[in-house]
């Protein structure tokens, strides 16, 4: 019983058998390092690949989110800091046209960033803060192809 | 990267000590016709008493029975109402006035605290370029930069951005959770957001 190097008084608490005394030492040992890659991995996967796409997605370079595509970029990767897509970069500066190659890439227009909104939440906010017009059609035009892009479960 | 945050660590607990060793100063006569002078925004009568040899960072009862230094007051008040504030500010850090540091006291929970703001962040609740820049020429290295840098993106202070990249704050750095080009692309500026990619801010900071 005292065999299993936890403290004898800690197994008689949980009134554990042997076989659950293995079970959740390996649990517990196991959670540790899962959590921790758990928080460190987007930031870990972030490639220099995904920077290209994000920065052709920022500035709304479609032949720029081709290329970083073909280089490796994950079309879905979610920023380390706020846990968006470049999807979210190309729709808040509106620029209909990468979004819809980002969507025609396969880039999922469900996903929510740390924030709990998708692209679309924050796109109709952007529209009604804008107050230049053509920003503001941009934005729109931007909102009606998330619209009809169809979510992936 | 680990190595850079034990470094800050030590340089904040370094700060720290030395900070609680200084003395705080105090002021006497002078002092109080200089905060009332400033608090009336009164140029003339500031220059006046710093020539005749007022401390601009020597704290003195003002409102609310707490202490307060002419300097952090006149940081405090800056409003674009009153552009005479700077004349105020640029005679304050000719007379001596750190730019690096600000007295003053304010109400903690339950007992009074000394504060010992840097003055940058006490311009960046109404950021004013003028004062940056005059802090910065004052020869100010700035510790809490990349909170100031955020909060001019926030604000689209593109003139204050300039300076404090120049200056050599961290562009990758964050505040919080918040990186600058995270605050351009909150605020959809555009123009800020290439300024800061040209100058090396990446997604992954």
């Amino acid at each position: 019983m005292a065999s299993s190097g936890a403290p004898s008084w800690l197994l008689a608490l949980f009134g554990l058998n042997r076989a659950g005394q293995i079970l959740y030492t390996s649990l517990f040992v196991l959670a540790v390092p899962a959590l921790m890659f758990w928080t460190l991995l987007p930031g870990m996967r972030f490639s220099e690949a995904d920077e290209q796409l994000f920065r052709a997605a920022r500035h709304g370079d479609v032949a720029g989110i081709k290329e970083s595509l073909d280089i490796g970029a994950r079309v879905d990767a979610e920023a380390p800091t706020d846990r968006k897509t470049a999807l979210f970069r190309a729709a808040v500066f509106g620029y209909p046209d990468a979004v819809k190659s980002l969507l025609s890439h396969g880039a999922n227009p469900a996903v929510r960033g740390a924030d709990g909104r998708t692209a679309l939440e924050v796109v109709t906010e952007a529209i009604g803060e804008e107050k230049d017009p053509a920003a503001r059609q941009a934005l729109e035009a931007v909102a009606s192809v998330l619209k009809g892009a169809e979510p992936k479960r | 990267m680990s190595t850079s945050l034990w470094l800050r660590g030590a340089i904040v607990v370094a700060t720290m000590l030395l900070a609680s060793c200084t003395r705080a100063p105090y002021g006497g006569e002078k002092e109080s016709l200089l905060i009332t002078a400033t608090a009336a925004h009164d140029v003339a009568k500031v220059q006046a008493l710093l020539d005749s040899g007022a401390n601009p960072s020597a704290m003195v009862k003002h409102e609310d029975g707490l202490y307060e230094s002419p300097w952090r007051l006149v940081l405090k008040q800056l409003r674009p109402k009153h552009p005479e504030d700077v004349a105020i500010v640029k005679a304050m850090l000719k007379a001596g006035a750190d730019p690096a540091l600000a007295w003053g006291e304010g109400q903690a929970l339950s007992r009074k605290s000394l504060h010992q703001d840097e003055p940058l962040i006490v311009v960046m609740m109404h950021p004013n370029a003028e004062v940056v820049r005059l802090l910065l020429d004052a020869g100010l290295k700035p510790q809490s930069g990349v909170f100031a840098l955020v909060t001019a993106v926030d604000s689209g202070q593109s003139e204050i951005v300039h300076m404090l990249v120049d200056a050599g704050v961290n562009i990758n750095g964050a505040s919080g959770a918040r990186t600058p080009l995270l605050a351009a692309i909150e605020q959809r500026d555009a123009k800020l957001m290439a300024y800061l990619e040209e100058h090396g801010a990446r997604e992954r900071p």
